[in-house]
């Protein structure tokens, strides 16, 4: 027992200690940010766990295959036709608009991998033994949560547009309206994976958590176009302008449509104007920074024991 | 066939819980929403337009969501934590046993969904073209066959409330508005047929006629509750 004077050492019983390089809280969080977005497919987890993500991701696939397909045909169509199909082909917000069911679904199942398991089980110390601060830790699987929604999302979108350019199209106004889309989709991604983290990280319960996801968001979803369609029906604009800040997928859509002059997916949803735009965006920063605030503060209030 | 203590037992399980304001709080906001329908519109074809909103407020998405909520609380959850034993292990006929909740939930279904829906259709629509009554019946028609179809899911499937919501969300919402003849198959369509029957107004056509949606509605209802009894019965207590 050699133990060089001036060190407190309570024990030295002759084990090896660590000499290697230790890594910064930077290399902790850019490990958690990879282990999160493997977990959110599956990689690393049960058969079982991934079976949900990828058929979803796959079932996504089919209405931009589709759409694709049919932006190759119009080469061959007759002018009229083309005009027909324009409007709805070159709107590519209208895709996680449409598929929104899908998507809530993904974001209710993966959520609460990220953000329930850990407070329920109180594996969440264990992360907390590293020094890597609640925010960081937040961040860093919200991060995670929002590339994988992204991934989902804009894969099929671009495969989408990519068919889209090949063809004889106004390759102008596709890459407008793409990029667009694109700008919506990852603010999408941001609203959905706060908000579903947030109400996993609060009912903790993966099961109940996968369920209060879908009735918020579906739920929500229901009701506003419900509301938009009896405004629509009854000519009053503010009444369905007002509905879309109700549910992330409206407010969205509205954000889109109004900052980028985009048509809205379903014409029952008003085009909003500059001023209806700006609260959309302050809606938009409502449902992020709001959810993101009560899941930092949840986590603090179940890590400190 | 009923039995008293079960269904005071489902009662107080139903109320007794924070989930109760769920089922409150949607006709609550279908009666807002109402009034908020009737304050905006500008004269026209009240009746019609309050018939359409029924039928996609109503039987769309407040008449589901209440048989989801008492069925999960009443059956769903009871299995899911393994507190059914309790109940199995009484002299009572299984069958009794799920008939009884399922008459609770059904008449949950009544008060949080077809009586609202009355209530509706009264300040959208007043008196006029039976829309109101045509709403009592409908709601009434589709949540007969929800309770049913829920209540065989929740007893024969693992992870039962999710089976239940994407029930409602994929087959009553999704492919049945892609794929017609689905609507021979759906609590959604009995009740929009009903609806559209009995009411006077609106312009579109009945998907399937009126005594097949509500002798369907009764099929499900009862094939739900044969079945989930089926289950109960052939159940064992011991871990094998």
């Amino acid at each position: 027992m050699t133990t060089p004077a001036g060190r407190g050492v309570i024990h030295d019983i002759g084990f090896r200690p660590f000499t290697g390089k230790r890594q910064g809280t930077g290399a902790i969080a850019w490990s958690l940010y990879l282990t999160s977005l493997r977990h959110c497919f599956g990689l690393g987890r049960s058969g079982k766990s991934k079976v949900m993500p990828w058929l979803i991701a796959a079932v996504l696939l089919v209405p931009a295959l589709v759409l694709a397909g049919l932006l190759l045909q119009l080469n061959k169509m007759s002018l009229s036709s083309q005009a027909d199909l324009f409007g709805p082909l070159a709107n590519y917000f209208g895709f996680p608009y449409w598929t929104q069911l899908l998507i809530t679904v993904f974001a209710a199942a993966q959520a609460p991998v990220l953000f329930a398991r850990d407070l329920r089980y109180r594996t969440i110390v264990l992360y907390f033994a590293r020094p890597l601060s609640r925010t960081a830790y937040v961040l860093m699987r919200l991060a995670a949560l929002t590339t994988a929604l992204f991934a989902v999302i804009a894969i099929p979108l671009t495969i989408w547009y990519a068919a889209a350019l090949s063809t004889k199209v106004d390759h102008s106004e596709h890459t407008k309206n793409y990029l667009a889309a694109i700008v919506g989709v990852a603010i999408l991604a941001i609203v959905l994976a706060t908000f579903s983290g947030m109400v996993s990280a609060i009912t903790t319960r993966s099961g109940l958590a996968v369920t209060a996801v879908i009735v918020a968001l579906m739920l929500t979803s229901g009701v506003v176009t419900s509301v938009q369609g009896a405004a629509y029906d009854s000519h009053h604009r503010g009444l369905g302008l007002t509905a879309a800040l109700f549910n992330p997928f409206t407010v969205v859509a509205e954000f889109v449509s109004g900052a980028f002059h985009q048509p809205t997916p379903s014409a029952s949803m008003p085009h909003p104007g500059t001023g209806w735009t700006i609260g959309y965006a302050v809606a938009i920063a409502c449902w992020a920074f709001g959810s993101a605030y009560l899941l930092i503060r949840r986590t603090r209030k179940a890590a400190s024991l | 066939m009923l039995n008293g203590p079960i269904l005071r037992l489902g009662l107080r399980s139903l109320f007794g819980r924070a989930r109760v304001w769920l089922m409150v709080a949607l006709p609550v906001i279908m009666l807002l929403l109402s009034a908020v329908v009737k304050g905006t519109s500008s004269g026209g074809d009240d009746a019609s337009s309050a018939e359409a909103f029924l039928r996609v407020f109503g039987v769309g998405i407040v008449v589901p969501v209440v048989a989801l909520v008492a069925t999960t609380t009443l059956i769903n959850s009871e299995f899911d934590d393994g507190s059914i034993i309790y109940l199995l292990t009484k002299p009572i006929s299984r069958l009794s046993i799920i008939a009884s909740k399922a008459i609770v939930v059904f008449g949950a279904g009544v008060v949080f969904a077809a009586l609202p829906m009355l209530l509706a259709g009264l300040v959208m629509a007043g008196g006029s073209h039976d829309v109101a009554v045509a709403a009592l019946l409908g709601g009434a028609v589709s949540t007969l066959a929800y309770v049913g179809i829920f209540t065989a899911l929740a007893t024969t499937m693992k992870r039962s409330i999710i089976g239940c919501l994407l029930f409602w969300l994929l087959w009553e919402s999704t492919i049945s508005s892609l794929l017609s003849p689905v609507k021979w198959l759906s609590a959604r369509a009995w009740g929009n047929a009903v609806i559209q029957h009995v009411a006077a107004a609106g312009d579109g056509k009945p998907a399937v006629p009126l005594t097949y949606a509500v002798v369907g509605a009764l099929v499900a209802f009862a094939v739900g509750i044969a079945l989930a009894g089926q289950r109960l019965a052939s159940m064992t207590i011991s871990e094998e």
